[in-house]
């Protein structure tokens, strides 16, 4: 399969007034499965349709393998695009309709009937739909319709496949299987893959490479244990799930908060009000109070949910601010918490960021 | 009160109104067509200005219903699948003729079109006619079923979005191919319930016509006015028989009207 690289420069989009992408520029390595994620009215999925050609960039320029498409007409890009609601042809069969993308090519280009055949069921064979061609789109269930779309889309070979949300309409165990399903076809075909996905754990799930936007602009891109181990922003930090937001001081030895002053790799003015972000499994809880930089809490609440146990609890210092921490269910054990018991809260990381008095 | 105490009294209302104002009226044009015998019936229908009121009603139907199509189509593609200044305005103005009485429309085409119109001197001038002549009435009738096809077809289309069509493109098809193979069989049961809601009020169109077309028996005399004219010099049965006609025209939409709308459930 004749895959391509994606490269973007300077994409800006605005409809009248409202600018929904600024400047982006990114790049999609030939083979690579790219997730760009982002939370809704992010600019994600227009990003996605211009890169389709199905809209249109107010500025800014989109290369296949070098070759500028700007103005190339959707039907002549050769991309695979798959919609969120599937957007099956309803009147024809599941086989019809992953024969659509071949029947419609100019006479010269079109294969015969036997190839077209032949590659229907292939491709049937590849979303694993085999003995399904003569159904309609309407007595498949939504998993299976999102396979069609798919492999309809790959029949044309594209340069590019590119996916909107397309897990986003099934139920959570469907889309658990598809997605780790779409890594493995991803790796069958190798063709250049983006797709488009509000949700942080199916992105870091199954793309190479995260870009994370908001209001039109890439916020942090990155490898998904880049993203995750190191986010760059408290947009990251709210963004990629639950944070605990704990404001501070920055001084010399590090941040003070509530009294324990906690090692900061990175530099701070002096005085700077801050905000640190620990996400509630990097902290741990202890009876008694150790050598270095304890926060004192009292357990208000527990709530075990399967392996994992949820834990609430109050700080004792000036702040007395809720906390959130995660433990699994043999920590929590282990330690017998009781509501009402004093313990010692650590934070084994976070990231602190500027205090911005803007910052809601 | 218990709604178990209303039910036999709504259907009691229903099928009274459908009576009165429906069945009973039906059953007099039928035993009016037959009052004097079959001959009689057979004559009305078949003499010579009757069959010129079903030729140039027929006429009007065919030259109607497809340029609607075509324009049912255009407006409810560009209105479902573009977003444009003035699309409300749009959607709103095509329901216009169903506010305005037919009459008025007739007017407004002598207004326009009449010796004394607008256009009237310079229509004369280059020997066309319009006005009490064929085209008035096709005008009259193209204005008053206007809406039936693009309003069948907007919100269906609208519902549909314009997912598929964009997969088409996607996949390699042009513009015309995407609608032939995908818009068009998605919305062919709606098309064909406008066309035949269309035909069925060209056939009846009674006020707007009968304001253009001056009634010249033999020549621009449609069937209802037709119905008419024969009504007024007292030709009861003749009358009545063109009426039966036309009420079977009707009740025949009406079949195929039941056979699509189920089609369109189901499919």
């Amino acid at each position: 399969m004749n895959t391509m690289s994606i490269t973007i420069t300077g994409i800006t989009k605005d409809f009248g007034k409202t600018e929904v992408l600024k400047n982006i520029n990114l790049t999609v390595k030939e083979g690579e499965l790219l997730a760009l994620l982002g939370p809704s009215g992010s600019g994600k999925t227009t990003l996605l349709r211009m890169i389709a050609g199905l809209e249109h960039a107010s500025k800014g320029e989109i290369f296949f393998d070098g070759n500028n498409v700007t103005n190339v007409n959707a039907k002549d890009r050769n991309v695979g695009f798959v919609f969120q609601h599937y957007a099956l042809f309803s009147h024809m069969k599941v086989k019809d309709n992953i024969a659509y993308g071949l029947r419609v090519k100019k006479k010269k280009d079109r294969p015969t009937k036997s190839q077209i055949d032949s590659k229907v069921n292939e491709l049937l064979e590849l979303v694993k739909l085999e003995g399904l061609g003569e159904r309609y789109p309407s007595q498949l269930s939504g998993g299976q319709k999102q396979r069609v779309a798919l492999a309809r889309s790959l029949a044309i070979e594209p340069s590019v496949l590119l996916l909107d949300e397309p897990f986003g309409a099934l139920d959570a165990q469907v889309r658990k299987e598809l997605r780790r399903w779409l890594r493995t076809l991803h790796k069958q075909t190798g063709v250049t893959t983006v797709f488009v996905t509000h949700d942080q754990e199916e992105a870091l799930d199954v793309a190479d490479q995260v870009i994370v936007l908001n209001d039109g602009e890439i916020i942090q891109e990155g490898t998904p244990s880049h993203i995750y181990d190191s986010p760059n922003s408290p947009f990251m930090y709210r963004f990629l799930g639950n944070a605990n937001e704990l404001k501070g001081t920055a001084t010399k030895e590090g941040i003070s908060i509530g009294g324990v002053t906690l090692a900061s790799g990175e530099p701070h003015a002096d005085g700077a009000n801050v905000i640190s972000y620990v996400r509630p499994h990097e902290i741990s809880l202890a009876h008694a109070s150790g050598n270095d930089h304890h926060l004192e809490v009292e357990i208000t609440k527990t709530h075990p949910v399967g392996p994992i146990v949820f834990i609430e609890a109050k700080r004792l210092d000036g702040d007395r601010e809720r906390i959130e921490i995660e433990l699994t269910k043999g920590s929590y054990d282990n330690l017998s918490i009781k509501i009402g018991d004093i313990m010692y809260a650590r934070v084994e990381r976070f990231g602190t960021f500027q205090a911005n008095e803007y910052m809601i | 009160m218990n709604t178990k105490t209303y039910k036999p009294l709504l259907i009691f209302i229903a099928f009274l109104f459908l009576t009165l104002f429906l069945l009973l009226p039906l059953l007099i044009i039928f035993i009016g067509a037959f009052s004097q015998g079959f001959g009689v019936f057979w004559h009305s229908i078949t003499e010579p200005a009757a069959r010129h009121a079903i030729f140039l009603t027929l006429l009007v139907v065919v030259v109607t219903v497809p340029l609607h199509t075509l324009f049912g189509l255009s407006a409810a593609w560009a209105l479902t699948k573009y977003r444009f200044r003035g699309r409300q305005l749009l959607i709103t103005l095509i329901e216009i003729p169903f506010a305005v009485s037919p009459v008025i429309a007739g007017l407004v085409f002598i207004i326009l079109y009449g010796v004394n119109g607008f256009l009237g001197e310079w229509l004369l001038a280059n020997n066309l006619q319009i006005i009490f002549a064929v085209p008035g009435i096709i005008f009259a009738t193209m204005f008053v079923t206007l809406p039936f096809i693009a309003r069948e077809l907007i919100p269906l289309m609208e519902a549909q979005g314009s997912d598929a069509e964009e997969a088409s493109l996607t996949l390699g098809a042009g513009g015309f191919r995407t609608f032939y193979h995908v818009t068009l069989p998605a919305i062919k049961w709606g098309l064909l319930y406008g066309v035949i809601l269309c035909s069925a009020r060209a056939i009846g169109e009674f006020g707007a016509v009968s304001v253009v077309s001056g009634r010249i028996r033999g020549a621009t005399n449609t069937m209802p006015l037709h119905v008419e004219i024969l009504y007024n010099e007292y030709q009861f049965a003749a009358a009545f028989s063109v009426a039966l006609l036309m009420s079977l025209f009707a009740i025949f939409t009406i079949v195929i009207k039941q056979v699509v709308e189920r089609k369109q459930q189901l499919g």
